[in-house]
């Protein structure tokens, strides 16, 4: 569970979050709201990128200001562009970069790569330079990334809004298969519609928190 | 573009440990410069041919990294030819060629991670100092990964600043390359932090 208490978050010169109260619970949770609403701080929040200047976030009672290591391990983030995720030329050395940080021996590290590029069917790019993959396929290889850590939540920042509609789809579905608790900040109303809880954020605050069709519905209002 | 040259393969050259390659390149580079001796030189060179052999490379990616080598190599012996002598210009080019094609070969059948590896174990002293040797090596794969995207970066820029009819203008391009850069360099930053990796 992660629980947000009383948080506001500031950068210089300005409060981008404020006052927000929540417990997520849900398996699926979308973020949804206009540009310069607060959603990517609120995404960051929840990962320890981003440090309340006051309140507290916790997740499974892990403070994400007091213990920002242990939370990065229960949760992974996954951002729009895959180009600034990938570090590493070759996909393998990226995926073993990944896991540098579990210090596994190599037979181990092996075992976990062939697992995670089967589950995406990215076998046949193991050893492909990552910088000529389609947008798609670099994304996929971010999620692989984040989910070698198994983490319990993801946390996702617009993860397809710089795909074509098939590598969209692709991702989606892959999205769509993991059993790990999701937290999705889109501006794709499709892809929050299938979501089981949306929160709606306006100038910083939390406007409107429930089911999907209610949250969508009156988003689509206030754009009117 | 890419500048991760390596071919993958299963080659004896390619199995080889990457402290072992560069310590090769390192003492090949002692050996040419140590002779004046063309039949040396030329054995050595084939040895290196040899080896290129061995590692069975895709003829196209050794050519396509060559070829231009080969041009530089040619000017630099008829440079030589001309000003001084024929003996030297032949002496120049193969320790030239030689010590080229151990770093083709090296870069040709060893991965930026096994590189960085062995980079990092031969920083540790430095370690001794305050300075961290995993940072540097990053460092060192960070630029091979993101000259290419950064390359992009620089194309779209021109093609939206031509579009403007302000391509010949260097600031408009500068600018917002610098600026994009910047950026990036934050979230790249930040992308490395999310993955949990700790340096």
């Amino acid at each position: 569970m992660i629980s947000l208490e009383q948080v506001n978050a500031t950068v210089p010169g300005r409060t981008v979050l404020k006052d927000v109260t929540l417990t997520l619970r849900e398996r699926r949770i979308a973020v949804i709201g206009a540009n310069g609403s607060g959603k990517s701080t609120f995404a960051r929040l929840l990962n320890g990128l981003v440090r309340p200047s006051s309140g507290r976030v916790t997740v499974d009672g892990v403070d994400t200001a007091k213990d920002a290591k242990a939370v990065r391990r229960l949760v992974g983030f996954l951002f729009q562009d895959p180009d600034n995720q990938i570090v590493m030329p070759l996909v393998e050395e990226d995926l073993r970069f990944s896991l540098k940080a579990l210090k596994l021996d190599r037979p181990e590290e092996d075992a976990a790569i062939e697992r995670i590029l089967s589950r995406f069917a990215l076998g046949h790019l193991r050893e492909q330079p990552s910088h000529n993959l389609s947008g798609g396929e670099k994304q996929l290889l971010a999620l692989a990334n984040i989910l070698l850590r198994a983490p319990r939540y993801l946390v996702l920042d617009e993860p397809t809004t710089l795909l074509d509609l098939r590598n969209r789809r692709r991702v989606m579905e892959a999205i769509d298969a993991l059993p790990e608790t999701v937290i999705c900040v889109t501006h794709d109303l499709e892809i929050a519609a299938g979501y089981e809880r949306v929160l709606l954020l306006e100038d910083g605050r939390v406007l409107d928190d429930g089911p999907a069709e209610a949250v969508i519905a009156r988003y689509r209002s206030m754009a009117e | 573009m890419n500048l991760s040259l390596y071919q993958p393969g299963t080659s004896p050259v390619h199995r080889l440990h990457a402290v072992w390659k560069l310590a090769g390149l390192f003492a090949a580079g002692i050996a040419v410069l140590l002779t004046e001796s063309p039949l040396l030189l030329a054995i050595g060179l084939a040895s290196v041919l040899a080896c290129f052999m061995l590692a069975r490379l895709p003829l196209g990616a050794v050519l396509r990294q060559a070829l231009p080598l080969f041009a530089v190599l040619a000017v630099f012996f008829a440079a030589h030819a001309i000003f001084t002598s024929p003996e030297l210009g032949t002496i120049l080019v193969l320790r030239f060629a030689t010590i080229i094609g151990c770093g083709l070969l090296l870069t040709l059948t060893t991965k930026v991670s096994d590189m960085m590896a062995v980079l990092e174990r031969a920083l540790r002293p430095l370690a001794l100092f305050g300075i961290n040797p995993a940072k540097i090596s990053l460092v060192f794969a960070l630029t091979i990964r993101f000259i290419p995207v950064l390359a992009d970066t620089w194309m779209s820029v021109r093609a939206a600043q031509q579009a403007r009819g302000l391509g010949g203008n260097p600031l408009a391009l500068l600018v917002p390359v610098t600026i994009q850069t910047l950026r990036r360099a934050d979230q790249i930053a930040e992308a490395i932090e999310a993955r949990g990796v700790e340096l």
